[in-house]
């Protein structure tokens, strides 16, 4: 239990309490125990002290009463006896007898029956014998007649049957109680009586037989009663010490029961408020006569020694209750001292004297020293606590002056990143009214801050992005995403829209409940510029791309022209472009797109290098870019500004160090052409290849053209155009190793910029396809002039002269060396083109083997062949296995002449770098020609050693993959030695 | 009622002394199939027999009695040893059969039907036969007092709220009533337990009630048992025996030698102690087989019982009526008809009727012709 503060119990003490408590305790079982002494444990059946007591009394009057009873019946068997025997008596019955018994002798039969009363003394108050006949034969005191009240008796006692009769009745007015008995005098075998006799006896002869009963007790008075039949009172007596005798009247209440004739123990109330304890009896006479008989005693006074023991024992349960209470005090106080003590000590230390301490009683008990003792510990553990205490609060305090001052910078700084950051930070509150800026939102919507104060955040929010960024954030209060991030665009209140990156954080009560967004607002215009540009960029390179696959898929020049004009239209967005091409110095228009608006210019077919920014561009050899040509002087034609154009662009098509056209790109916006001049530098460059392209394309066509002239016409055209064709075919080469050059800068640049661009790479394996068409394309007119040559040798040599005979077989060789010549300028092609996969590679088992092979085309040779051991390289084992192949092979083919051909592979090193060398001492050549060693098609020796001249420009060229480089040295017939180094 | 001897059949079907007691008709729903077919052959032998000329056979008195019940079970133990007596009944073409009941209550309504001629009842069933009835109260047959036992009780207030055995309209339920009424208290301050008279010891022993009212021997088995029980409460009761009038008038002279018989039977016993404990062994014998076992009660205990409740009586059995006094069942008459226990129009003139019978002087007066000195019993 809790006492409450200001409870009387909270303020009452514990010995007290403990007193009350145990004080009531004592008393309620001392009370229990008195009690049940008392009165008794019922359920246990136990009688109490008030049951036992009230028992007593009880059986004390059945006790009286019974005795009473039975003296009273004794009484009657006495008088029954008395009267038996008169009945007996001779002269009694010849007095009835005699048939003038009534005549002849009443006195001496009265004299007789006045001795026998006498005798019988004090009982009778008289005796009577009467006849049969009813008439009184004698009495004891003299009279004449039958007393008035027993003539009516007289034939009911003279009844057959009746032979002796007790009863009551009133005779003479006064209470008697009647013993009669019949006479018989005859022999025995008649019953009808010949008389009776009649003893009368007051009652109050009766009732002094109670004198010998002793009284209740010394104290009380008890009172007897008799009565008749019907409970009237025939005689009572009051028995006390002091003996005074009295006839008590009957009360009412006795009289009921005594008229019912019962035998019991009754506690009564009489009328008069008395409470009386009676014991009642009946006393049987006869069939239909009884008399009642009640003993009885004032209850109260009987129960008195009841009443005074019950105060006795309350006395005693007192006196023990207060012995009691004097001994739990004087025990408590033995107890409580030592906590009073201990209590004191230990609100002296609550009060702040921690040099308190509890005395250590004897008499506490172990429990309360050795709490005590504890209490004392605890003091000592204490103090030495508030000193520690002390000494840490004062390192604390200066602690916590630290923590604050750093609090404060920490607060500062923050406050400091807060404001200077360059996001925006606001908060706002559920309703979206703004609480707090940053110094950083404040200047980017220009307002002051208190000006920001109250305002909502979606008032900065651009109209068209307000929808959005409302269902933005309520999808998100719906939601269970602890942040929101989105985009929109602000407005500033100068007007000036910016992209801004919003992420809003609840602020939530322990309850989870919102009471605040904060948000952090980051501008992101520039990134977003970037992206802009990033994707035009791509789009650049799409376009690129496109341009670049459209120009290559076309042979002609028109196909490029109309390629390039609409490529070049969607890449640059341009509203107009135009296309010329460079004639000996003068730029023709070879195509316009969109053709409406070329229209509106007028004469636009031609112009001058040097005129205008188109000329310029054809002149410089570079791009002329003009933001607005009304006020570019460099513009000098007018077409162009009447037109309405603002920008333009003229971009020069190089064709090598050539240039062969020009593109117009041409804008009625202003427009900052020279942002995009790489990317449309670029676009021309690929118009530029594309369109040089179909320029070989058509000088390949017409020397197809010439070829098939000179078939029907003279060996010496042949000749002519087979040189022609040779040189064409070289320029060819060179041009398509300088556009498969660009095809893989284009590429790297690809790669570089857009490193996983499929269609770049598309364009490529196109690129690639596209070469191998055109030399696929260059060997079917060859395969033609084989062909046509062998039916001219087949069909028509019969015919021919023998000169012609010798030109058609000289065509027919000088066809098949073209088209090993053009397989070998594929495979170089292939070689150009093939992904570099370095690995470290064994060059000296490679160089073996290769060497076998070559000993098994010439298994007669007798070559010594030199190979360093160990030598390896990092290097792509395919490619460098075509390097050793055609320098092992050349050292092999130009040493088969020398009767003992040496041959050998070494490798030396300088300055870090190894170099390779290869040598052989076989023709060797003249060291003026080595500038044409390693070129394409390029043979320093005649017919008496084959080749197709290409061997040496595919080991430049692998090397040169590699990052290397590779040079030559010999005299001629004193044998040449290659070298070469792997970057 | 008088019954002629070729009904004899189907009296002892319907009527042997244990099954001729429809005191409590038991509703079953169903007839006795043993009373269907004595039906039918009642229906069908009746017409026969009524043509038939009138049987010899001797016509049988039924006198009810109490074997359990002291003095009465002497004074009826010696009547059915009465050789006298039954010869003289054979002499009219009678004869007489002492049925044994376990309390008079299951007479009351036996009387009442005329299939009791003559019963020996207590004065509650008494009054309730008088109530129902004309009847002639013979004599006295016992003057005694009924019981309350109790144990640890000392007045009858202390009934209160107690378990009290009883047996149901028995003097002694009257007795019960007194003691109640004395203590003001009434059946509805008690639980009452019904017990057979003879249970009722036991059952204050095995503490099932604790009270019982009960006449001797009762009371006395009781305080044998239980030491600590004592009597609070006595009742005055007395048994009469008493004959239904229409026997009576029908055959005054059968009448006279049942009455002669019993007065014979209380002359005897008065002749001699050991006359009077032959009877007292009759009785105690007769009990036992009524009842399947031991009465309990020695024979000096119902001697003395016979001579303190009868014999001591001043003119026993004989009531003589003296001018001024009433019955003394007046008393209980009104108290009863108070309680509701007889009905509220019952008169009580009838009790002054029925003990104005002057059967006993009548066989006092003849009694040499009557040979009531005469005493011949069959043991």
């Amino acid at each position: 239990m809790t006492a409450k503060p200001g409870s009387i119990w909270s303020r009452t003490g514990l010995r007290l309490q403990l007193l009350l408590g145990f004080g009531l305790l004592s008393l309620l079982i001392i009370s229990i125990l008195m009690g049940g002494w008392l009165f008794g444990i019922p359920f246990l059946g136990v009688d109490g002290f008030r049951q036992v007591k009230i028992a007593e009394v009880v059986r004390d009057l059945d006790y009286m009463a019974e005795t009473s009873k039975q003296l009273l019946s004794q009484w009657i068997r006495e008088r029954r006896a008395d009267v038996a025997i008169m009945a007996t008596d001779p002269l009694i019955r010849e007095a009835v007898g005699s048939r003038d018994s009534a005549r002849g002798k009443p006195p001496q039969i009265s004299g007789h029956l006045k001795i026998l009363k006498e005798s019988a003394a004090p009982y009778y108050d008289r005796l009577l014998l009467v006849a049969a006949d009813g008439r009184l034969c004698g009495a004891s005191d003299g009279a004449a007649a039958l007393p008035l009240g027993l003539e009516a008796m007289v034939p009911g006692l003279l009844s057959q049957g009746a032979t002796e009769v007790v009863c009551t009745a009133r005779i003479e007015g006064k209470a008697a109680i009647i013993v009669s008995r019949q006479i018989f005098t005859g022999d025995g075998t008649t019953e009808t009586p010949a008389g009776i006799i009649i003893g009368l006896i007051p009652p109050t002869a009766a009732i002094q037989l109670f004198q010998e009963i002793s009284p209740y007790t010394a104290e009380s008075t008890s009172s007897i009663f008799l009565t008749d039949y019907s409970g009237h009172l025939l005689s009572s007596r009051k028995q006390s010490p002091a003996e005074t005798v009295e006839q008590p009247l009957l009360p009412e209440t006795l009289h009921r029961q005594l008229a019912s004739h019962i035998e019991t123990t009754l506690v009564e109330r009489t009328t008069t408020g008395r409470n009386l304890i009676t014991a009642y009896r009946t006393i049987p006479l006869s069939a239909s006569e009884g008399w009642g008989l009640a003993v009885s005693l004032n209850y109260d006074e009987a129960l008195r020694p009841l009443v005074a023991e019950t105060v006795k024992t309350a006395l005693f349960g007192s006196a023990l209750t207060l012995l009691t209470l004097l001994l739990i005090s004087l025990l408590f106080t033995r107890i409580t001292t030592p906590l009073r003590a201990l209590h004191d000590a230990v609100i002296r230390m609550q009060k702040g004297d921690l040099g308190s301490r509890a005395p250590l009683f004897s008499s506490g008990g172990r429990e309360i020293i050795t709490l005590a003792s504890a209490f004392n510990e605890m003091a000592d553990k204490i103090q030495g606590w508030q000193e520690d205490l002390e000494q840490q609060v004062q390192v604390r305090t200066l602690e916590l002056e630290d923590s604050a001052r750093q609090l404060k910078e920490s607060e500062q700084q923050y406050r400091s990143v807060v404001e200077n950051t360059d996001d925006l930070i606001t908060r706002v509150n559920t309703q979206g009214r703004i609480l707090f800026v940053n110094a950083t939102a404040i200047k980017y919507w220009g307002l002051q801050p208190d000006e920001c104060i109250g305002l909502t955040a979606f008032d900065f929010i651009h109209p068209d992005d307000r929808g959005k960024t409302m269902a933005a954030f309520q999808g998100w209060l719906s939601g269970n995403d602890t942040t929101l991030s989105f985009e929109n665009r602000q407005v500033a209140t100068s007007g000036t829209i910016s992209d801004m990156l919003w992420t809003i954080s609840p602020l939530r009560t322990p309850q989870g409940d919102i009471i605040e967004f904060i948000s952090i607002a980051r501008d992101i215009s520039s990134r977003k510029r970037t992206e802009i540009q990033i994707r035009r960029r791509a789009d650049e390179l799409v376009a690129l791309n496109t341009l670049t696959r459209q120009v290559g898929l076309s042979l002609h020049q028109n196909q490029i022209v109309a390629a390039a004009l609409n490529g070049m239209i969607n890449a640059t967005s341009a509203d107009m472009v135009l296309f010329f091409t460079r004639d000996n110095g003068l730029l023709r228009l070879a195509g316009a797109a969109p053709d409406s608006i070329l229209a509106t210019m007028g004469d636009m077919s031609q112009h001058l290098e040097g005129e205008c920014l188109c000329g310029l561009a054809a002149a410089q050899g570079k791009a002329v870019y003009s933001d607005d040509i009304n006020l570019d002087a460099r513009c000098t034609l007018e077409e162009c500004k009447r037109a309405g154009f603002s920008a333009f662009a003229a971009l020069p098509l190089l064709g090598g160090e050539e240039v062969i056209g020009v593109l117009g790109l041409a804008s009625y916006e202003k427009r900052e052409f020279g942002v995009q001049a790489e990317f449309l530098e670029t676009l021309a460059g690929s118009v530029a290849v594309g369109l040089q392209n179909a320029r070989l394309f058509d000088a390949a066509r017409r020397a197809e053209k010439e070829v098939r002239e000179l078939n029907a016409g003279l060996e010496d055209k042949v000749s002519e155009r087979t040189a022609q064709l040779q040189e064409t075919n070289a320029a060819l080469s060179l041009e398509i190793e300088q556009h498969l050059q660009a095809r893989e800068e284009i590429s790297w640049l690809n790669n570089d910029l857009l490193q996983r661009s499929q269609e770049l790479e598309r364009a490529n394996t196109e690129l690639e396809t596209f070469s191998y068409s055109i030399s696929h394309d260059l060997k079917a007119p060859l395969r033609h002039l084989i062909g046509f040559s062998r039916i001219l040798q087949e069909d028509f040599a019969d015919t021919l002269p023998p000169e012609a005979a010798n030109f058609i077989d000289r065509i027919d060789r000088s066809s098949r060396k073209m088209v090993v010549m053009v397989d070998a300028l594929l495979e170089l092609s292939r070689i150009t083109k093939s992904v570099l996969c370095r690995k470290q590679v064994d060059l000296s088992a490679m160089a073996r083997e290769l060497v076998t092979e070559l000993r098994e085309t010439s298994p007669d040779r007798e070559v010594t062949v030199e190979i360093a051991e160990g030598l390896t390289a990092s290097a792509d084992p395919i490619l460098i296995r075509v390097v050793l192949q055609n320098l092992l092979g050349n050292a092999w083919k130009y040493s088969r002449n020398v009767p003992h051909a040496r041959i050998g592979f070494f490798a030396t090193e300088e300055d870090g770098t190894t170099t390779y060398g290869i040598r052989d001492n076989g023709t060797g050549f003249d060291m003026a020609h080595t500038d044409k060693l390693f070129g394409a098609f390029q043979r320093l020796h005649g017919a008496e050693f084959e080749g197709t001249g290409i061997g040496l420009a595919t080991v430049q060229r692998i090397i040169h993959r590699h990052g290397g480089k590779v040079w030559a040295e010999s005299r001629p017939g004193a044998g040449a030695t290659f070298h070469f180094t792997l970057g | 009622m008088i019954h002629i001897n070729w009904l004899s059949p189907l009296l002892v079907l319907g009527r042997a002394p244990a099954k001729r007691r429809p005191v409590k008709p038991v509703n079953t729903g169903r007839l006795n199939p043993v009373c269907i077919i004595a039906l039918f052959w009642l229906l069908g032998v009746i017409p026969a027999l009524a043509a038939s000329p009138p049987s010899t056979s001797p016509t049988v008195i039924d006198v009810g009695i109490q074997p359990m019940g002291y003095p009465v079970a002497i004074i009826s133990a010696v009547m059915e040893r009465d050789a006298v007596m039954r010869r003289d009944l054979a002499a009219i073409n009678l004869t007489v059969n002492f049925i044994p009941y376990k309390k008079g209550n299951d007479m009351v309504e036996l009387v009442g039907n005329d299939q009791l001629e003559a019963a020996f009842l207590g004065d509650m069933p008494t009054i309730r036969t008088i109530a129902r009835t004309d009847v002639r109260i013979v004599g006295l047959v016992k003057q005694t007092f009924t019981s309350v036992v109790g144990r640890k009780i000392v007045t009858p207030g202390e009934l209160k709220g107690k378990r009290i055995g009883y047996a149901i309209g028995s003097s002694a339920h009257h007795t019960l009533l007194q003691a109640l009424r004395s203590a003001g208290l009434s059946e509805q301050d008690v639980q009452l337990v019904p017990l057979e008279i003879n249970e009722m010891p036991q059952a204050l022993a095995d503490r099932r009630v604790d009270a019982f009212s009960g006449w001797e021997p009762a009371p006395s088995l009781a305080r044998a048992k239980v030491p600590e029980c004592r009597i609070l409460f006595k009742g005055s009761s007395s048994d009469y025996f008493l004959v239904a009038d229409r026997f009576a008038r029908r055959n005054p002279a059968a009448a006279k030698i049942l009455a002669t018989g019993f007065l014979r039977a209380i002359r005897w016993m008065q002749g001699s102690q050991n006359q009077l404990e032959q009877a007292a062994t009759w009785a105690i014998n007769d009990s036992g087989r009524f009842s399947g076992r031991a009465s309990g009660l020695t024979i000096p205990q119902a001697t003395a019982i016979a001579q303190r409740e009868l014999l001591s009586i001043p003119s026993a059995p004989v009531i003589v009526k003296l001018p001024g006094e009433s019955p003394r069942l007046t008393e209980e008459f009104n108290f009863l008809k108070n309680l509701g226990k007889i009905p509220a129009n019952a008169d009580p003139g009838r009790l002054r009727t029925a003990f104005d019978c002057n059967i006993l002087q009548q066989v006092i007066r003849d009694g040499s012709r009557l040979r009531l000195k005469e005493f011949a019993y069959q043991p």
